[in-house]
């Protein structure tokens, strides 16, 4: 192999790799204790909407485990934890108030469908690619400031989201 | 062949007879009970409109629609349905069934009129499809228009208030108002698509 050859073989790699590495733009992450929490979101909502839904991941990196009891949203009057289930054809909401455990080396995903944190009396409508503070309170971690950025009102978070997030009307 | 060869030939001839009459009776499909009111979802409606006004079911003979009961304190399944509507519907005006698709109506009837107030609707609606329509029926209506259409909804408390569990389908009818299936927003954007394809195409 020629040296020019075995340049942009390398180089190649290089790219390829560092397309895998690089963070998506748009997310980001925190940690308090042994916690990783990954991309806290919300959607934009419709106008009069009052509620609307957070999402995240937590990581729990250490041997004990810990629990998500509340959090707050500076967008909303108060916030609680819901979890949502879909049986026999219903959509299914209920409050949780103990939280969501999170077990030594496992990961939980509040997403749309599932468990979410549920900002409840917003005081004004969340616009996309706009950013508001919250705070999240574990029960042996702590209490972390994190942001939460508002994605398009159809987003429902991973892969999903890129099908989904076409199709609203700007207002 | 003696005769008694034959009555013995007979005779297994008319059990096997027999067996194939019973075979179908069993296998085939329970007679329709419900030919009057075409289905027992659906039936006549006439309900107060986010936009002012009513929206009566006869009003809609020749036009085929979805019906979906939810609430705007809904975060997630109510918004999410909404979407899916809106960019099925954003899809089949840009395909060959742009024409059909614009008889094209959903009526999203409030499961919380305690708080769902006509403005509010409509104000809520505009994020989405204009042929999505809003109804805010009375908190006395409610429980027989959600009979009529077999929906599910309950209060459910939570501490800052209340919010509420719902059937997640959309129901459709055909040009003739008759029931016609359901899409939900856990099936693929290509079945839900297909569904209203050959629910406009009739």
């Amino acid at each position: 192999m020629s040296f020019t050859r075995r340049a942009a073989l390398i180089a190649a790699i290089c790219t390829i790799a560092l397309a895998f590495l690089a963070p998506d733009a748009k997310a980001h992450g925190y940690k308090i204790g042994d916690l990783e929490i990954g991309h806290p979101w919300t959607r934009a909502t419709p106008p009069s909407a009052k509620v609307a839904g957070g999402f995240l991941k937590v990581t729990n990196k250490g041997s004990q485990p810990d629990r998500l009891i509340s959090a707050t949203f500076d967008g909303s009057a108060s916030t609680e934890v819901h979890e949502m289930a879909h049986e026999g054809g219903v959509m299914k909401m209920r409050e949780l108030p103990k939280g969501i455990e999170i077990k030594p080396g496992e990961t939980v995903e509040l997403k749309p469908g599932g468990f979410h944190l549920m900002f409840i009396g917003l005081k004004s409508g969340l616009k996309e690619k706009e950013r508001l503070k919250g705070t999240l309170v574990f029960e042996k971690a702590g209490t972390i400031e994190v942001d939460f950025a508002v994605e398009s009102m159809g987003a429902r978070g991973g892969n999903a989201q890129e099908h989904h997030n076409h199709g609203a009307k700007t207002q | 062949m003696t005769a008694l060869k034959l009555i013995r030939y007979g005779a297994w001839s008319a059990i096997a007879a027999l067996g194939v009459v019973i075979a179908v009776v069993l296998l085939s499909p329970a007679p329709r009970t419900d030919q009057a009111g075409g289905g027992r979802i659906g039936g006549p409606f006439k309900i107060a409109s986010a936009k002012g006004g009513e929206i009566d079911s006869a009003s809609l003979r020749g036009k085929p629609y979805g019906i979906f009961f939810g609430f705007t304190q809904c975060p997630d399944i109510c918004p999410g349905t909404l979407m899916d509507l809106t960019a099925l519907m954003d899809d089949l005006d840009k395909g060959p069934m742009a024409a059909k698709a614009k008889d094209f109506r959903v009526l999203f009837i409030t499961v919380d009129p305690e708080r769902d107030t006509a403005e509010i609707l409509a104000n809520y609606l505009s994020a989405f499809d204009g042929r999505i329509d809003g109804l805010v029926p009375t908190v006395e209506a409610l429980p027989a228009l959600a009979k009529q259409f077999a929906a599910y909804y309950q209060k459910v408390p939570t501490s800052s208030g209340y919010t509420m569990n719902h059937t997640s389908a959309v129901y459709l009818f055909n040009r003739e108002g008759v029931f016609a299936g359901t899409i939900d927003i856990q099936e693929s954007r290509s079945s839900q698509k297909a569904k209203l394809e050959r629910l406009l195409g009739r």
